[in-house]
């Protein structure tokens, strides 16, 4: 398993795809799969379109219109944007798994790997993980 | 003469950082949770009101809200505030926080201040020790704040200490809450201040003979000025009502900029000993080093008492350490603590801080 640090400087899409790539390659399994997973709650991992940048602008917005950070939430014990972050984190998800073939990660020439950041900035870090021959 | 609270003080210190070890994380979640969300968001100003020990913790604390928050936050006595400032709250009333401090909640003018800041409107909140006295009953919200008496009669420290530590919780957790601050940032701040008693212990310890010395030359002189700035104008106070408490000796504080303009003029310099609070890191650091150049000019004897740590945190080791001074003064001399609450000192109502008149609006 390889693990990379992050460092979110606000929230937002983090492109991660070349790490995960990096990481395919290294572990050297050419037919398998490969497993990015994130261990925050606040956080999310997904795989989008990496054409246009104001498409990324467009996900957070929606994001953030389908779950407003609110001042009524019932977690309180962090803050109200921690507490949005765990209902996006748990809608995005925390893991995408990714079909390795010939060595490469079999993904469409548009899509991209992205950390989605809900409470930044913070210190993160994701796992890659690898299975195949 | 024997001493009726032998080394009482310095026993008071030496307990101190376990206790606030030990309470830390019982605190740091009373306080995360102590307002919710809303509240937080909905209060615009704050004022933090106290009288004696309990002012000098808030005027201590101030300087974090200014750092980490953008809430303006006025420290104010129960006294200024109740008779000259509940009058005036600017509108709407109700985004006003007043936060009345009294561990006893039985000071008189404080009652007197949360009444008349309920009667204004405003949201109020009683940090105290005692959940069934007057201020606690006054108050909207109440924080019981569980500090041990480590020493029966002693001048007050702990219940100061955790006030102070409170207060810069609060204002932590409000910076963290508005985002002002990140959660990362704030709980980096929490560990700072869950390192406090550390630095406590290694201060006073390091301090310990500078401090006994010149316990010696305020002894003779029989008097002493407190000189400090920001959050250390409260630590001055501090000291200077420590010294008094404990061994009766004539003490002023001011401000380090007010001092060149009042006490400057002294016409016997060289019998006025000071204390010179400083940090390395304050924000009036050349200001400091200007009045310690005025210091020397005058002759005046003087002690700078000089730390490393952060601004917003020189008030727990600075005030741990004046308070280490007033036990070495009170040591040198024959006073009992308070003058023992005897003759004109005798402690039924205490000048009338507990039973003089509440005025209600």
């Amino acid at each position: 398993m390889k693990i990379f640090d992050i460092e979110t400087e606000r929230n937002g899409l983090f492109e991660i795809t070349a790490d995960v790539d990096s990481a395919v390659r290294e572990s050297g399994v050419k037919e398998g799969t490969a497993v990015v997973f994130i261990p925050h709650s606040t956080a999310a991992v997904t795989v989008i379109s990496k054409m246009d940048e104001l498409g990324f602008e467009d996900i957070e917005t929606e994001i953030s219109r389908l779950v407003p950070t609110r001042i009524d939430f019932r977690h309180q014990f962090d803050t109200p944007s921690d507490a949005a972050g765990h209902i996006k984190s748990s809608l995005i998800g925390v893991s995408v798994t990714v079909i390795i073939s010939g060595g490469k990660l079999c993904m469409g020439s548009s899509q991209g790997i992205f950390f989605f950041e809900f409470d930044g900035p913070r210190k993160r870090r994701f796992y890659v993980q690898t299975a195949g021959q | 003469m024997e001493k009726q609270y032998q080394n009482a003080m310095l026993e008071e210190i030496k307990k101190l950082p376990s206790v606030m070890r030990s309470r830390f994380c019982q605190l740091e979640e009373k306080v995360r949770l102590f307002f919710s969300d809303e509240e937080i968001f909905d209060i615009c100003r704050i004022y933090m009101i106290g009288c004696g020990d309990s002012h000098m913790a808030a005027a201590g604390a101030s300087l974090a809200y200014g750092m980490f928050t953008e809430k303006t936050v006025i420290p104010m006595t129960a006294l200024q505030f109740s008779r000259y400032a509940s009058d005036s709250l600017c509108a709407p009333q109700k985004r006003n926080l007043i936060i009345a401090l009294s561990q006893s909640g039985e000071t008189a003018r404080v009652i007197e201040a949360m009444m008349r800041a309920a009667g204004a409107g405003a949201r109020t909140a009683a940090f105290t020790g005692n959940i069934s006295s007057r201020l606690a009953r006054a108050a909207q919200k109440t924080m019981v704040l569980d500090i041990p008496v480590l020493q029966e009669g002693v001048p007050g420290l702990t219940a100061y200490m955790f006030q102070l530590l409170a207060l810069e919780l609060l204002a932590v957790r409000i910076g963290e809450v508005t985002g002002k601050i990140t959660m990362d940032k704030a709980g980096k701040l929490r560990k700072m201040l869950s390192e406090i008693p550390g630095s406590i212990e290694q201060f006073v310890k390091t301090n310990e003979e500078m401090l006994r010395e010149f316990a010696a030359v305020c002894d003779g002189a029989g008097c002493a000025e407190f000189l400090g700035a920001g959050p250390n104008l409260g630590t001055a106070k501090f000291g200077c009502a420590k010294l008094i408490e404990a061994a009766g000796t004539a003490s002023v504080y001011e401000e380090i900029e007010e001092f060149a303009h009042i006490q400057y003029f002294e016409v016997e310099p060289k019998t006025r000993p000071v204390i010179l609070l400083s940090c390395e890191k304050s924000r009036s650091r050349t200001r400091i080093l200007e009045i310690e150049d005025i210091l020397k000019k005058l002759k005046r004897p003087y002690l700078k008492l000089e730390t490393s740590t952060e601004e917003w945190l020189s008030p727990f080791v600075l005030s741990a350490a004046l308070y280490s001074f007033g036990a070495y003064v009170w040591e040198m001399g024959e006073e009992k603590f308070f003058r023992g609450h005897e003759g004109v000192w005798a402690s039924d109502g205490i000048a009338g801080v507990r039973g003089g008149e509440i005025e209600k609006r």
